[in-house]
């Protein structure tokens, strides 16, 4: 008797055999899992990772802003005691790099002077690195104004009030400011003051040079390049502090590349077979992805740094599958030979033969995605002298996602990825979330170059339509190099 | 069980309804428990791969569409629970000696008196890849072209695997048929 008698009734027998077990037992044990939680909250995860990155972007502005300056080079404050009440005269030279010949032809002006003998004191405000008293007297006094960019045909309302009853006239040409002041002092105060006031929408872009000052005794001598700044309230120096680290931002631009080990899970959707699940798995194995971008960044004095730019990355797979077809047909053929010994003859008896033809199909395809992005990351790095090492996480914005290749379907034909005629996949997988850690070298005052391991969250490549859930998240090593500009 | 009552089942489960749920359990569980044990060989991890299994159903059932046989949908679902709990790298440690195996009629009066416990006994017997394939063709009629995505083999690796599990199973009868006339 054949085997397939044998193979029939074990069908039959085992097809609708059942086993003992204890079904309630089974039930007890399968409830609390089976039966319906509350959906998941993940709405809290992106809460929690949005307050997160808030906290991280108000702490780097309350660093930088409520940080003393090292070099508060925007603001200093100078009183000095007068030494010497010698009188002088003292001139003022502005220039100005003015372009407006309108403005400069008309900008003649006689500033008012405020008479403050009985002030014993010399204030002033500036932005000077250094103000120092001397006794010298020193006849003249020049400040040569390097930019200004904000002034206009109306007559600054600048004015220069001194101690001593200081004559201070203001004039200028085309492109030239010039601001002569004549102290006449009063011989009997005992200390003379000046204090200058200006107008920040006329003053506080100019860069002054004081060359040599003296308002009488004292005479104040300061550094060249001085940016002035005349702000006076709370507001105006947190404003001021502010605009110092806007100031000190540098700006960079990089290119990197990188390689992962994406790590994939299919799931298969509410309906479809879990055994398409597993030919899937079967057939499709991971492969490495690569990446490459372009950077642009901006770093604060402090560390803090954001960075955008354009970033390509592959994710391969590769899908293998074998099958083996073996097709026999009937052919004309020798059927039969008949050998005569005694005529030492042969006969061929001609009819069908089968012919057996086995053909082995090798498929092996490799599947690619194909992600454009838009990478949104804060970071802070900290320095050690060559040495920077940072942490950094944010968001990349998918653009544009591809892919070509081919898979199994649920009927295990061949699916072509790069045309997707049922849209399983999704054109745009949207934001990312991504975190890393960065060490870089600097090899002079603009070339870094960094290294970056980074790990970026699951995103689902799948719409609604595909018969599975199609997940890829991953670690990646990223190396690069970048450009600080001065 | 009709099929009015299996509707009823469905739509219960996929309503999510604890009362249905338990009625499918308490329905199938022994068919599928034996759908699993004969690729587990263990009772114990029978027992674990129907849990899972029933875990799957009641996540997949809400989006099942009755195209097909509800219980071939069933079995699927154990099957492929109990294929990922195996380690397919059993295959090349399998193959080696069982080449030769010869080819040997049998005789109908000897599996005729066998029963459900004896024939799934038998089968046990079987290296676990010669049972895999002989189980999902012969019993669960699945081609060879499934079985090879299923497992990731090629189709002529399962063609080859099927051919040898019948030999094993053809001298495995014959000694219980000499075993017998012996007695």
């Amino acid at each position: 008797m054949s085997f397939s008698s044998f193979e029939k009734y074990t069908r039959q027998t085992l097809q609708q055999h059942h086993a003992a077990i204890d079904a309630e037992a089974l039930w007890a044990n399968l409830e609390p899992k089976v039966v319906k939680s509350p959906p998941k909250r993940r709405g809290f995860f992106w809460l929690f990772l949005g307050l997160g990155l808030s906290a991280f972007v108000a702490a780097g502005w309350w660093w930088s802003t409520d940080q003393p300056s090292a070099a508060p080079s925007d603001q200093l404050s100078a009183t000095e005691e007068p030494t010497a009440s010698t009188p002088s005269t003292a001139a003022l030279e502005i220039s100005t790099s003015d372009t407006d010949q309108q403005a400069a032809e008309t900008d003649a002006t006689t500033v008012a002077v405020a008479p403050s003998a009985n002030q014993p004191t010399h204030s002033t405000k500036t932005t000077a690195n250094s103000i120092t008293p001397s006794s010298t007297p020193i006849t003249t006094k020049t400040v040569s104004a390097l930019s200004r960019s904000d002034q206009t045909d109306n007559t600054p309302a600048a004015s220069i009030a001194m101690g001593n009853n200081a004559e201070v006239t203001m004039t200028s040409d085309a492109s030239e400011v010039n601001l002569t002041v004549s102290p006449e002092l009063n011989d009997d105060s005992p200390k003379s003051n000046s204090s200058i006031d200006a107008a920040p929408e006329e003053v506080n872009t100019l860069a002054l040079q004081i060359v040599n000052l003296t308002v009488g005794p004292p005479a104040l001598a300061f550094e060249p390049l001085i940016p002035l700044s005349f702000e006076k309230s709370e507001d105006q120096r947190l404003r001021r502090r502010r605009g110092a680290f806007v100031r000190n931002l540098r700006y960079g631009v990089g290119a990197y590349v990188g390689v992962g080990r994406p790590s994939r899970t299919l799931e298969a959707r509410e309906g479809t077979p879990p055994a398409y699940e597993q030919v899937r798995l079967n057939t499709e194995k991971q492969q490495e992805s690569i990446q490459a971008g372009l950077e642009l960044m901006v770093q604060s004095e402090q560390g803090f740094y954001f960075r955008t730019g354009l970033q390509y990355e592959r994710i391969a797979s590769k899908f293998t599958f074998n099958s083996t077809i073996t097709r026999i047909d009937t052919i004309e053929g020798v059927q039969q030979i008949i050998i005569n010994n005694f005529l030492n003859d042969t006969t061929e008896i001609m009819g069908p033969v089968p012919h057996e033809r086995t053909t082995t199909f090798d498929k092996i395809t490799y599947n690619n995605f194909h992600i454009i992005d838009v990478p949104l990351i804060l970071g802070y790095n900290f320095s050690q002298q060559n040495w920077t090492f940072g942490l950094e996480a944010g968001v990349t914005l998918n653009i544009r996602t591809s892919l070509d290749g081919e898979v199994f379907d649920p009927e295990l034909n061949f699916y072509d990825l790069a045309t997707d005629e049922q849209s399983w996949y999704k054109t745009n997988i949207g934001a990312r979330f991504q975190a890393g850690i960065t060490a870089g070298y600097l090899l002079d005052n603009n070339w870094q170059i960094y290294f970056s391991p980074r790990i970026t969250a699951p995103a689902n490549f799948n719409s609604d339509e595909s018969p599975i859930r199609h997940k890829y998240s991953g670690l990646s090593f990223r190396t690069g190099v970048r450009f600080f500009f001065d | 069980m009709n099929h009015e009552q299996e509707n009823k089942i469905i739509e219960g489960c996929q309503a999510e309804n604890p009362r249905w749920q338990k009625e499918l359990v308490l329905r199938y569980s022994g068919l599928l428990l034996a759908v699993s044990q004969r690729y587990t060989r263990n009772t114990e991890t029978a027992k674990d791969v129907l849990q899972e299994a029933f875990i799957k159903i009641f996540r997949y059932l809400p989006r099942y569409e009755p195209r097909g046989s509800f219980e071939g949908w069933l079995r699927k679902i154990v099957i492929s629970c109990a294929l990922q709990q195996l380690n397919k790298k059993r295959w090349k440690k399998e193959l080696s000696g069982l080449d030769n195996v010869p080819d040997m009629a049998v005789d109908p009066d000897i599996f005729r008196q066998m029963g459900a416990n004896e024939l799934i006994e038998l089968i046990d017997t079987l290296p676990d890849g010669f049972r895999e394939v002989f189980n999902l063709y012969v019993i669960e009629g699945y081609s060879h072209k499934e079985i090879g995505a299923l497992l990731g083999i090629t189709e002529s690796t399962s063609r080859s695997q099927l051919t040898r599990a019948r030999k094993l199973l053809q001298k495995k009868l014959n000694n219980v048929e000499r075993l017998r006339m012996s007695i």
